[in-house]
């Protein structure tokens, strides 16, 4: 039972993560693999604020919030106004980046021994230190995230977002700033990662550098392009089945982690290799017409 | 001061290694104008081929090497054939491209991983040989890094490009659609120049596992340091992107000179992240090609 729930809180948290690179991916056709490290430092954020100027988990998830938007400005402002497959490579390296910094900066992030102790998240006094009431958290957190993006989805921005990756020179011709836009959802994908990033690191007390590398960033978008892009029951179906397919491995008794690394990559890439060739759409994505 | 020509010489080494990378991918991406980073995969695999003919086959590093180019190729045209060439035919989005290829190198390397593990695996056997002069020293098989890092340049830039199938492919590079319309078989001629970009790349895997060795997730690295060195080099130029992967080592091994060696990686990432947010078309680039939307 217990390790059930711990799969429901992994994948409500994945969710918000793949629901948010929905914003940039799916609505606006932003190919920023650089997700993982806005997670990151949402999750290295909000642990040291909570560790070290003792603040509660709400007042650490917006501080968190706000600092890890602010490192996506970084990203957002020059990438945006180039074209975009030198984004994919300048995302890419600020991906690598950030993950250097977790590695090397040791007196911050305690390099590749990650931070551990973390305190179990408060809010105004209740302690959520059970499994079941942290799921509850997670639970009303991600509905709120994903009612969010819905929010997103069917206002007047997210109509502009989808006609700037359909077409962008229209959405320029009736004069929006296209830029300011992508900057806009850039910033808030970031934002709505670092949310993710703070429940993890409260959820499992610790972080280190290798929850947030490449891979992930990867995962992710795996998730997103097999259930869907643009779509969020396309993102929360997507999530929900690749987080839980890979735990079925464990109970193939004896298996040595590198087989078993090696068979969830083989698994992601088998599912993406077949999706982008067949399904591009994905499972519950609309074909274009 | 002791420090410094070795420095220097290491630099230069690590540098033609990186140019030879970048020339590969260069070949490729100059053609495509996709990126199509399959050969990521390709490069894991030669690096384990390699080491598996020479520790377990027993075979000659020459022959192996030669066994492994060859095999650069075929794996490189069965990959085309079977699932690129289908990418490009069904969709044109260069994003799809590149989540494909993404695919094929991460399943390329998870393969790798399920069978040997996350080891790293060296060719050679035993020391190796060292040439001297003055306080300059040089392992052979970093001369040998040199010497086909600058015949291979010679190779490409002056023959390969001037032979039909270079200049075809420079064709395409210039106007696809022209190039379709006056009848070249662009499909086929992507594919081919496409394995000889991969065969490139496979020298260097060869010379990775023939000195400090190879691991599963190396080819990633590969792409990684091929995208760096042909953005530096200016996208559509061959020449560029070999000066670029040069550079790139370059500043890798004697930046260690100023900064500690746990953040060398990241030096080049900065580099990467420099020149995308203030010269995208690189030090050769082509200036009219897409910098702008």
């Amino acid at each position: 039972m217990e390790y059930l729930l711990h799969i429901l809180i992994i994948i409500l948290i994945n969710i918000i993560l793949t629901v948010s690179f929905n914003i940039l991916l799916g609505y606006t056709g932003i190919f920023a693999l650089c997700h993982a490290g806005f997670y990151g430092i949402g999750a290295y954020a909000a642990t040291l604020l909570m560790k070290n100027f003792g603040l509660e988990f709400l007042p650490a998830l917006v501080c968190a919030m706000g600092i890890t938007m602010l490192c996506s400005l970084i990203v957002a402002i020059p990438g945006l106004r180039i074209h975009w497959d030198y984004m994919v490579i300048f995302a890419f390296s600020f991906q690598m980046i950030v993950y250097h910094v977790m590695i090397n900066w040791m007196e911050l992030t305690r390099g590749p021994q990650g931070i551990a102790g973390i305190p179990v998240a408060t809010i105004f006094g209740f302690q959520f230190d059970s499994k079941t009431s942290f799921l509850l958290l997670c639970l009303v957190i991600t509905s709120a995230v994903v009612y969010f993006v819905k929010r997103i989805e069917s206002s007047s921005f997210g109509l502009a977002l989808k006609g700037i990756k359909d077409d962008e020179m229209a959405v320029k011709s009736v004069g929006k700033n296209v830029t300011t836009y992508k900057i806009i959802a850039f910033v808030m994908a970031a934002g709505l990662a670092a949310v993710a990033g703070a429940l993890i690191s409260v959820y499992i007390s610790y972080i280190g550098p290798g929850y947030f590398d490449l891979h992930t960033s990867i995962f992710i978008l795996i998730c997103l392009i097999f259930g869907g892009m643009g779509s969020i029951r396309g993102a929360i179906l997507g999530t929900a089945v690749l987080t839980a397919l890979p735990e079925l491995l464990r109970f193939i008794p004896n298996l040595p982690s590198t087989i078993l690394g090696g068979t969830r990559d083989l698994i992601y890439a088998t599912i993406l290799t077949f999706f982008m060739l067949y399904r591009p759409q994905g499972i519950v994505g609309k074909t274009k017409q | 001061m002791d420090l410094l020509w070795p420095l220097i010489v290491d630099g230069v080494c690590t540098g033609a290694r990186y140019a030879i990378l970048g020339m590969g991918f260069a070949l490729i991406f100059n053609t495509q104008r996709m990126f199509d980073i399959s050969f990521g995969g390709i490069y894991t695999w030669c690096g384990f081929a390699l080491w598996i003919l020479v520790r377990h086959a027993g075979m000659g590093m020459t022959s192996a090497g030669v066994m492994v180019l060859g095999l650069a190729f075929c794996l490189s045209y069965s990959i085309q054939k079977i699932y690129m060439s289908r990418m490009r035919n069904r969709s044109d989005s260069a994003v799809s491209i590149l989540l494909g290829s993404m695919a094929v190198l991460i399943g390329m390397e998870a393969i790798v991983t399920i069978f040997w593990g996350g080891e790293i695996r060296a060719a050679r056997v035993g020391d190796a040989e060292v040439f001297k002069w003055g306080s300059i020293q040089i392992s052979d098989i970093k001369l040998y890094t040199l010497l086909f890092a600058l015949s291979i340049f010679l190779l490409f830039r002056y023959l390969f490009m001037r032979m039909p199938l270079g200049l075809n492919a420079r064709a395409i590079a210039t106007n696809p659609l022209l190039s379709k319309i006056v009848g070249l078989e662009t499909e086929k001629i992507i594919t081919l120049t496409t394995c000889f970009g991969c065969m490139i790349i496979g020298v260097d895997a060869v010379l990775v596992c023939a000195d400090t060795g190879v691991y599963p997730a190396i080819g990633f690295q590969s792409v990684l340091i091929a995208f760096m060195a042909v953005i530096l080099g200016g996208i559509g130029s061959f020449a560029g992107a070999a000066i670029g992967g040069l550079t790139i080592g370059f500043v890798r091994t004697v930046a260690v000179l100023q900064f500690p060696t746990l953040w060398q990686e990241m030096i080049l990432f900065v580099i990467l992240f420099l020149i995308i947010a203030f010269r995208p078309i690189g030090i050769f680039g082509i200036k009219d090609w897409k910098s702008e939307v």
